[in-house]
């Protein structure tokens, strides 16, 4: 669909916020842009849901609608019990010459409200009846609920209902999967490039690609769809190929899709279809390769947070704490041992030490009897009983035996030695007292002083050494510690890293399941590819079969030049989308920073490279992300021919004053021929830009306007207002008139 | 007389102080936790010695057996003996010499105990107890 599509005019009623009947009429792109202005609460992003909701039953800003139901609360309030309400949201459209009154009207019988008791108080309980967020109990009147399209072409005079499936008319006017290339929020477009599936339905679906993928679907099934023939051999090849495919497109044989029981990562409903994987192949594959986009988005978001926070210091204080625990935990066996010796040293020579002088006095004694001749008294012995032996005394004196008649000694000399000798004999025992005195002279009395050095002195100090180094770094640690926990403690930094080492194994896992699937595939294509050929010579072999073989051959052919023809045009399509968003974002863009390329790979993951050739997607600021999603959509708007209408709820709500300058400049250039309405704060857009960058390398001087007088040097500006009191359960929407140019007179 | 008296008795520790051995050697705040017996016993009766404390006699069963005690440790012993008797000849008397150290090791071991028992911790580490224990004889006789 090429033809430019515009809303005329929107009309609200009893919907939420809105009580009563709202009706804001749409200025087309030759008029100017469109604001409408709203506190937060106020209702803005309400005006996304109603046309959401009016056109798909659907509303993806859900966050503030938590615990409140879809029709006005004081209208609700209002109606009596067993009293029927209604609300709707109508919207007239205008594509190309033919124009659409599309209404969705809700009607509803009120019953007793109920309500449940908390501990902090009642609570109205709301239930999804019929697909519609209602107070419990509520009666949906099926009769007076309707969703209808009414058509009128160029050369109609009255509007017509469409005939058929209302919804998938709907899909066919504005298709919701391209809903979100329209019915934009801030903060979906500064997370735009978190997910691969945006950049790949916005290639593949704007530029209506998809209808060529389905017809490449199509013709895979006639190519895969051959009957059985009676053939057993061509027969079990088919349920061989069969098996094959249903795996690789993850289906089964009446051609359902089949899906696993995990839960895809990071699960959000506006960004994924369906919240399981699938079961097998490509399909899964796919989805994986989505989501590694998405694990690598985090993964920076992580970082970043863990920049942003103390984390990074935490994390040195952690490397140094762990550098000390390894020292102190290395000393630690040094320390014990040395504690050991210590301990030994003391008892083993402890009792040395304090009976010195017991030694020195053993000595004293030992060397007195030596000196004297007494030691050692085996010496002696073995002299006297040489003299006794050899009959003669070393004085001369004869010491032959002469004995008498009672045979005993009468020879006085010999008797006098042979008594010397018994008494040696006696005393031999004290002959040990100089084995012991040499030993305690080695041991201790030759140096006590050395010994004292060697065995406790030395011992002592070198254990004092490794204790004082060991409390060292014990007290280093502690200090640490206490830096670390002063810094904020190790539970959000340990919680940062358990995240961050959680979706790095995720994205590990992934990258694994990924390179196995594909395995997998291409083992199964060629085993289908191997079978076909088998099997069409199995079919050829009989005149039956011949056609069907034949059929089956051309379907294959066929089915091979439309993959070519989409690989290609996808190829072509996804290059030109690359090139014509960076060219408008440098267009637009800021205009100091430089890069060097943006790229979209063929597995629809998106890089900016800076000047450096570094990648800077996950580092460009919020308005930056902002700009960069919006030349993407202008790009894809403009090489597909799709004309549709912007409606972009808070889009400066992140984007500091400086950025928004640059985008007031750049804003009204943008997709010249397209409808853009604004949901924006006072602050966001009629509020002085104060907040200029200090350090801004240009000394520009910017003006201190607001963004909406900056944009009004360039384009007409149209205003609404949502006037909504704090506390009050219904807005209204009204035509606004900023101060200047009340102050203007205008 | 060699260095394997086959005279040398099995040792004494006392009735009353086996327990205390036991509690020396077993609990972990003691100097002498991991050590045995002899060690704590060759420590008290050096302690008594240079302390100059008069010798215990000593009841209670042999419960230390000769062989736990080597030739560098009976020495010790043996010049501890003839210190005290002033007489080389006791080193001839196993029984004897061994007697007089059972003595000085009952007597020194009561006040090693109490020294341990009482320590403080915060002031004096386990380490640490011994080497004062030491110094402070050291000092004494000086």
């Amino acid at each position: 669909m090429t033809e430019k599509t515009r809303i005329i005019e929107i009309e609200i009623e009893n919907y939420r916020q809105y009580n009563e009947k709202q009706v804001i009429e749409f200025h087309d792109r030759d008029e100017g842009f469109s604001v409408i202005l709203g506190e937060n609460g106020a209702g803005k992003s309400n005006i996304l849901n109603a046309i959401n909701w009016c056109f798909y039953k659907k509303e993806p800003h859900q966050k503030k609608n938590k615990g409140k139901y879809i029709i006005n609360q004081q209208y609700m309030e209002n109606l009596e019990n067993g009293q029927d309400g209604t609300m709707s949201v109508k919207i007239k459209i205008q594509v190309g010459e033919t124009e659409y009154h599309i209404s969705r009207i809700l009607t509803i019988t009120k019953n007793e409200l109920e309500y449940e008791e908390r501990t902090d108080g009642k609570v109205l309980e709301i239930d999804v009846i019929d697909g519609y967020a209602l107070p419990k109990g509520t009666f949906v009147q099926h009769s007076q609920t309707s969703f209808e399209i009414m058509k009128k072409e160029k050369q109609d005079s009255v509007f017509r209902k469409m005939e058929g499936d209302q919804d998938a008319k709907m899909n066919i006017i504005l298709p919701e999967i391209l809903s979100p290339y329209f019915l934009l929020d801030g903060e979906y477009l500064e997370k735009f490039w978190d997910d691969l599936s945006r950049i790949k339905v916005g290639v593949e679906q704007i530029s209506q690609l998809h209808l060529l993928t389905n017809t490449s679907k199509h013709l895979s099934e006639f190519e895969t769809t051959v009957p059985k023939i009676g053939n057993s051999k061509a027969d079990s090849l088919t349920t061989e190929i069969n098996t094959a495919d249903y795996w690789i497109k993850s289906c089964d044989k009446n051609g359902d899709l089949q899906w696993s029981k995990e839960i895809r990562y990071d699960y959000d409903s506006s960004v994924h279809k369906h919240e399981n994987y699938h079961l097998s192949g490509v399909p899964r594959m796919e989805e994986l390769q989505e989501d590694l986009t998405r694990m690598d988005n985090k993964l920076r978001e992580l970082n970043t947070e863990f920049q942003n926070s103390n984390a990074q210091l935490i994390a040195s204080l952690s490397k140094d704490e762990k550098k000390l625990e390894e020292k102190f935990d290395a000393n630690e066996p040094i320390l014990v041992e040395r504690e050991k010796r210590y301990l030994d040293t003391q008892v083993n020579n402890g009792p040395l030490i304090l009976l010195l002088k017991t030694f020195q006095n053993l000595d004293k004694k030992v060397e007195k009897l030596r000196i004297k001749g007494e030691l050692p008294y085996e010496a002696k012995m073995r002299f006297t009983t040489e003299r006794l032996e050899m009959n003669i005394c070393i004085c001369h004196q004869d010491l032959t035996s002469k004995l008498d008649s009672n045979n005993k000694e009468t020879n006085q000399f010999r008797k006098n030695v042979e008594d010397v000798k018994n008494q040696m004999s006696t005393n031999q025992g004290l002959d040990y007292a100089l084995v012991m005195r040499d030993h305690f002279e080695h041991l201790i009395l030759n140096d006590p002083e050395k010994f004292i050095q060697e065995n406790i002195e030395g011992i002592e100090e070198s254990y004092i050494k490794i204790k004082k180094e060991n409390a060292a770094i014990y007290r280093d640690l502690q200090d640490v510690r206490m830096k670390r926990q002063n810094a904020g403690g190790t539970t959000e930094t340990e919680k940062l890293q358990k995240n961050f080492d959680y979706v790095l194994k995720t994205k590990d896992d992934a990258k694994d399941l990924i390179d196995k699937i594909r395995d997998e595939v291409r083992k199964r294509r060629e085993s289908i590819t191997v079978n076909r050929i088998e099997r069409n010579k199995e079919m050829r072999k009989d005149k039956k079969t011949r056609k069907i073989a034949f059929e089956a051959n051309i379907w294959a052919k066929l089915s091979q030049i439309i993959n070519q023809s989409l690989t290609d045009m996808k190829e072509e399509i996804r290059k030109d989308v690359q090139k014509r968003t960076f060219e408008i974002f440098l267009e637009t863009m800021y205009k100091e920073k430089e890069f060097d390329r943006f790229v979209i790979d063929e597995k629809y993951s998106a890089e900016l490279y800076d000047s450096q050739f570094l990648p800077s997607l996950g580092s460009l600021s919020a308005g930056e992300k902002l700009f960069l999603a919006l030349s993407f959509i202008s790009a894809l708007k403009e090489i597909t021919g799709y004309k549709f209408p912007l409606i972009i709820d808070t889009p400066l709500g992140r984007v500091s004053a400086r950025p928004r300058f640059l985008l007031s400049q750049a804003l009204p250039k943008f997709l010249p021929e397209e409808q853009l309405l604004f949901l924006a704060t006072g602050t966001e857009f009629i509020d002085p830009l104060v907040d200029w960058d200090k350090d801004d390398p240009n000394q520009e001087g910017f003006p201190e306007i607001s963004f909406a007088q900056l944009l009004e040097k360039h384009i007409t500006m149209n205003y609404h207002s949502i006037r909504h009191s704090i506390g009050s359960k219904t807005a209204t929407i009204q035509k606004f008139i900023p101060s200047w140019e009340r102050s203007n007179g205008q | 007389m060699d260095n394997d008296d086959i005279n040398f008795p099995d040792v004494r520790t006392g009735t009353k102080n086996t327990p205390k051995y036991l509690e020396l050697t077993e609990e972990e705040s003691s100097p002498f936790y991991g050590y045995d017996y002899g060690h704590v016993f060759l420590f008290s009766m050096a302690y008594a010695f240079a302390h100059k404390l008069v010798p215990k006699s000593v009841s209670g069963e042999r419960n230390m057996p000769a062989k736990r005690f080597h030739a560098p440790e009976r020495n010790m012993m043996r010049a501890l003996a003839v210190e005290h008797t002033d007489d080389l000849n006791v080193i001839k008397d196993s029984l004897e010499y061994v007697k007089i150290c059972e003595e000085y090791a009952n007597a020194g071991f009561q006040e090693v105990y109490g020294i341990i028992k009482n320590n403080n911790f915060e002031k004096t580490k386990r380490e640490d107890i011994l080497l004062n224990i030491i110094n402070n004889a050291v000092n004494e006789q000086d």
